[in-house]
């Protein structure tokens, strides 16, 4: 707040509540510098869902507030997400911190679900479920596509190394030809091979 | 025949409304009128195209230009060139600075449509701003015969049938914290979690409630990580909501908060009052304005402090009872029978 300047602005409310205003300490957290620093990350939901096989259709777009269908949401999601995905093993190694963070704060979620829902049975919950196990799908998807360009490419690196180990094999397999052939030579005639 | 200009005419929008209202009055008045828009895809019903209006229009007939966004640079060439008198209705437009962080076309043409609004001081007759901090826009950038004329209020449309299940849903003795407008960086939407997230450690039993158009990805993924990310809980996103819908989140709102920092008149604040809802807004732009003593205007976000005022309000019932009052006289000042008249004098005035 500027030096000197009121919290409230028009007169008719100032006398009233400026003095609470002022008394109040100013915030701790600093959100505006929290805010700035937030990614915007959030994946084509749509396309990444579609990649994992499961269906997106009317509904998939909006959350649902109704408990049951936003329940039944949320267990699809996870039987696909367990039909298709290693959560377990994803959820402990991720690529990087980031998406570690991310995909643990989703995955607590979910799992916290069940006792959340019990002491507060509102509403929001559902819909923070639904989110949750969403935002799950595709952080999994994220980093399995990582997971499996890496693959692909360790897979392209051990047939090129595998065709050199043939080929050595055949160069190795040659020469030792060669020196065969060569001690041969030598064994039935030994005095050419003194003279060279 | 007076015409009306505007770019995308829709159903429920502040624009559209106003737009329909100015026509349905001049037409009670016996004063002939057609609505002239350019894109095909909008609201249809009684309007006519570009192309159309090209052929029809006469020296002596008057145009009323809703300017709001970039007008594409064609129509806007043959718009200065028309013969007949012109009025601009000046409704803002959000400067690009917002836009940057999260979308580099909308920034770019934020920039063209106001080099747009600048060219046009010298063609248009006289122009209108919707509040006075847009009367002083046009005022400062060289435009004739200024004036302010108030946004037009479609009142009638909040009588219509709320969703009745989501209002018993509301019900559950939660504080309801409520904003309406589309999420776009302007509107500060990171400024009203962070003074709920306040709020809540105050009062643990409070939602909020954020409805409006999301289609600025970058910036509503941002505000829903960073919900998550502080683990914030209740804060509920509504994107896409039926009108019934709205006016269920109104009837059921406990205050209005607003931290928008760029409005040309925000219609928000006023529907709120129209529910009797309190409302809290921050000191920006036409907001002073338009709220009046119809809510507390505070010229700080510290959202400790925002909070604590939010508290004091809501434990209040007989502030809340006055500050219902000073709303009446709000929405009276907003009335569209006398602001319609008062707008047909001035363009009676302007044809003779």
């Amino acid at each position: 707040m500027a030096e000197g300047k009121p919290f409230i602005k028009n007169a008719v409310w100032q006398e009233r509540l400026e003095k609470i205003a002022q008394e109040t300490k100013p915030s701790e957290i600093d959100y505006k510098k929290i805010f700035e620093e937030t990614d915007n990350f959030s994946g084509n939901a749509a396309a990444i869902l579609e990649e994992l096989g499961v269906q997106t259709g009317e509904g998939m777009g909006e959350y649902d507030c109704t408990s049951d269908k936003s329940l039944e949401k949320v267990s699809d999601y996870l039987a696909h997400a367990i039909q298709i995905e290693n959560i377990i093993a994803t959820t402990h190694n991720p690529p990087t911190s980031a998406l570690r963070r991310k995909l643990k704060t989703a995955f607590l979620k979910v799992v916290c679900w069940p006792s959340r829902r019990y002491l507060y049975p509102q509403i929001a919950y559902n819909e923070d479920m639904v989110r949750a196990s969403r935002e799950m799908l595709i952080l999994l998807a994220k980093v399995n596509r990582s997971e499996r360009v890496a693959a692909e490419k360790a897979k392209k690196d051990l047939k090129e190394v595998q065709k050199q180990m043939i080929r050595l094999q055949t160069r190795i397999e040659e020469l030792e030809g060669k020196l065969a052939d060569s001690e041969k030579k030598t064994q039935a005639n030994p005095e050419t091979e003194e003279k060279a | 025949m007076i015409y009306q200009y505007v770019d995308t005419w829709k159903k429920g929008d502040a624009i559209g409304n106003e737009v329909r209202a100015i026509s349905d009055y001049l037409k009670k008045n016996g004063i002939d009128n057609l609505v002239v828009k350019c894109n095909p895809k909008t609201y249809q019903e009684g309007a006519i195209h570009f192309d159309e209006f090209e052929k029809k229009v006469k020296k002596d007939d008057l145009l009323l230009f809703h300017f709001a966004w970039f007008v594409p640079e064609n129509l806007w060439k043959k718009f200065k060139a028309f013969p007949c008198k012109k009025i601009m209705i000046y409704h803002n437009v959000t400067p690009a600075h917002f836009f940057e962080p999260y979308d580099s076309r909308e920034s770019k043409t934020s920039i063209n449509a106001r080099q747009q609004l600048q060219s046009g001081a010298k063609f248009f007759d006289a122009a209108w701003g919707v509040s006075q901090y847009n009367a002083d826009e046009l005022v400062s950038l060289g435009y004739k015969n200024v004036s302010v004329v108030p946004l037009l209020i479609s009142f009638s449309d909040y009588k219509q049938e709320p969703n009745r299940a989501l209002i018993e849903q509301l019900k559950d003795g939660y504080t309801n914290i409520l904003f309406v407008g589309r999420m776009v960086p302007n509107k500060k939407f990171e400024d009203i979690i962070a003074a709920f997230a306040e709020y809540k450690k105050l009062n643990a039993k409070s939602r909020l409630i954020l409805v409006g158009n999301d289609d600025m990805k970058p910036y509503v993924n941002k505000l829903h990580n960073f919900c998550r990310d502080q683990e914030i809980p209740d804060v509920h996103f509504r994107a896409h909501c039926p009108f019934a819908d709205i006016l269920a989140y109104y009837s059921s709102a406990d205050l209005f908060l607003c931290m928008s920092e760029h409005e040309g008149f925000c219609v928000p604040v006023v529907e709120a009052m129209v529910f009797d809802v309190p409302v809290m807004a921050y000191d920006a732009c036409a907001v002073p304005d338009t709220m009046g003593d119809g809510g507390i205007c505070f010229t700080d976000k510290d959202p400790a402090k925002v909070a604590s005022i939010m508290h004091a309000l809501l434990s209040d019932p007989k502030m809340i009872e006055e500050m219902r009052e000073n709303q009446k006289k709000v929405i009276e000042r907003f009335g569209s029978e006398k602001i319609l008249s008062e707008m047909i004098t001035k363009l009676k005035a302007f044809q003779a």
